[in-house]
């Protein structure tokens, strides 16, 4: 009844895993374009890219109240709907990312690669950024009416993304140490970004009129210790200080295999969790 | 000829706070149990010592600029040609996401079918010329429904008069009014 929970874990997941492909996309297409890194970064990214966002589709169609009739939102539009919007990106984006690293794998229509690149960007980009607009759009809710969350969700994307293909460029490709050093420079700028905006987004809600509510359950509420441990500690500032460990920015560089990615990876989904969640137990339906 | 926007003004002066209408309501509409289309909601008002309870029938406000309306991916949720707010079964998908637009938090899930549940003004009923259960039902004949459109109706004189919209400050121009027995 009261704080009734409409948007469940397959919501959290389903922007958890398109933030990823959406993010892992865009940095395959910035190396394809740029060349940035080794070609190998290209193809963990590329090969990272379409599969997640595939299996979040299914957690949302599992979300769906009616299920079945799920079609029917591929062939009615409403274009002051986000929700429509995010449909034609998630309607384009798979098959793009597909062919794209499909292109990689067999070495097809290399002539084609920077515009699949180009294509796959855009709507990674798209992707990432509609998901925080999706919530932001119920603009009456003290805690998702926020456009900032637009921001939010699209670094969270390109940096759950980027740390994705870390771990497959490490692990799989056994890319160079001078390629993982690369990224995990991006990986802490896109963290430091990422505090940044929350910040802004803390800002936002302490001034707005009815943003007491989603400070209070974030900072001291149901969901303090998810949201300050979960995603501020252990999602953003560790990683961002193992990065900085093995950067070699305090004295000597250690090499710290693989956790401060996958931290990012488990924050990222806190992250989500968090808001769909802590959203609706402040706006609870009247008659439920 | 304009055409018809049905709309309800309830005078809370009249409301004794008895939920025949969260009955009847229930009774007409078939509506599952845990939930509820139309229910009463008790609202304190004033300050000691001048303070009052208020009885307010809380329900969809039929808005004409309506946030579910404005968020629904398939037009699942849209205007009657009477200005009410009603779903399309065949449209909707049940991603809920009118549930969480609604402001007046007015819409629920039936689980049942799925659907978004809430107050369709008994319209078809309105059609055939009769009256919506909660109105028939009500004791105190707290409940006036009418065209809006039509100055001489009952309901658009007591809008002239003063009845007020629930938050009206929020711009989604809902059709169903109140008069408030603040004073």
């Amino acid at each position: 009844m009261h704080g009734e929970v409409l948007w469940n874990v397959y919501i959290a997941i389903y922007l958890f895993l398109a933030g990823i492909s959406a993010g892992s996309a865009v940095l395959a297409a910035v190396n394809q374009l740029f060349g940035i890194w080794e070609e190998k970064v290209t193809k963990a990214a590329a090969y990272v890219a379409p599969f997640p966002v595939m299996g979040g589709l299914l957690a949302l169609v599992l979300d769906l109240s009616r299920p079945l009739n799920f079609y029917q939102v591929m062939l009615h539009y409403n274009w002051t709907s986000v929700m429509s919007w995010g449909v034609v990106f998630l309607n384009l984006f798979p098959p793009v990312a597909l062919l794209f690293a499909v292109s990689h794998f067999t070495g097809w229509f290399e002539k084609y690669r920077k515009a699949l690149a180009v294509a796959v960007m855009a709507l990674g980009v798209g992707i990432g950024t509609y998901a925080g607009l999706l919530l932001a759009a119920i603009s009456a809710n003290p805690l998702w009416g926020n456009p900032v969350l637009g921001v939010l969700f699209l670094v969270s994307a390109l940096s759950t993304g980027v740390c994705a293909a870390m771990l497959v460029a490490q692990f799989v490709f056994k890319v160079s140490h001078q390629s993982l050093k690369g990224l995990a420079v991006v990986d802490s700028t896109l963290i430091i970004l990422e505090l940044v905006v929350i910040a802004v987004l803390l800002i936002g809600w302490a001034v707005a009129p009815t943003g007491g509510k989603a400070l209070q359950i974030l900072l001291a509420g149901e969901y303090a210790g998810i949201f300050l441990g979960g995603v501020l500690v252990f999602g953003l500032l560790v990683p961002l200080a193992l990065n900085l460990l093995e950067l070699g920015a305090f004295g000597k560089a250690r090499h710290i295999p693989a956790v401060a990615p996958l931290l990012v990876l488990v924050g990222g989904y806190f992250l989500r969790h968090v808001i769909v969640y802590a959203g609706q137990a402040i706006y609870p339906l009247l008659l439920g | 000829m304009a055409n018809k926007r049905y709309g309800m003004v309830i005078d809370l002066r009249k409301c004794a706070g008895c939920h025949a209408c969260t009955v009847a309501c229930k009774a007409e509409n078939k509506v599952p149990d845990g939930i509820k289309r139309t229910k009463i909601i008790e609202e304190e008002t004033g300050e000691f010592p001048n303070v009052a309870i208020t009885f307010r029938k809380h329900q969809c406000m039929h808005c004409q600029d309506a946030p579910c309306v404005k968020v629904c991916p398939t037009k699942a949720s849209y205007h009657t040609e009477f200005g009410t707010c009603e779903v399309d079964p065949k449209l909707c998908i049940g991603c809920k996401y009118c549930v969480h637009a609604c402001p007046y938090r007015a819409r629920t899930i039936n689980p049942e079918n799925g659907l978004p549940e809430k107050c369709t003004l008994c319209v078809d009923k309105l059609a055939k010329g009769e009256l919506p259960a909660c109105a028939t039902t009500c004791i105190g004949n707290a409940i006036t429904v009418g065209d809006l459109n039509d100055p001489n109706s009952e309901v658009s004189r007591a809008v002239a008069k003063g009845a007020r919209p629930l938050n009206p400050e929020w711009n989604t121009k809902p059709s169903i009014f109140y008069i408030w027995n603040r004073r």
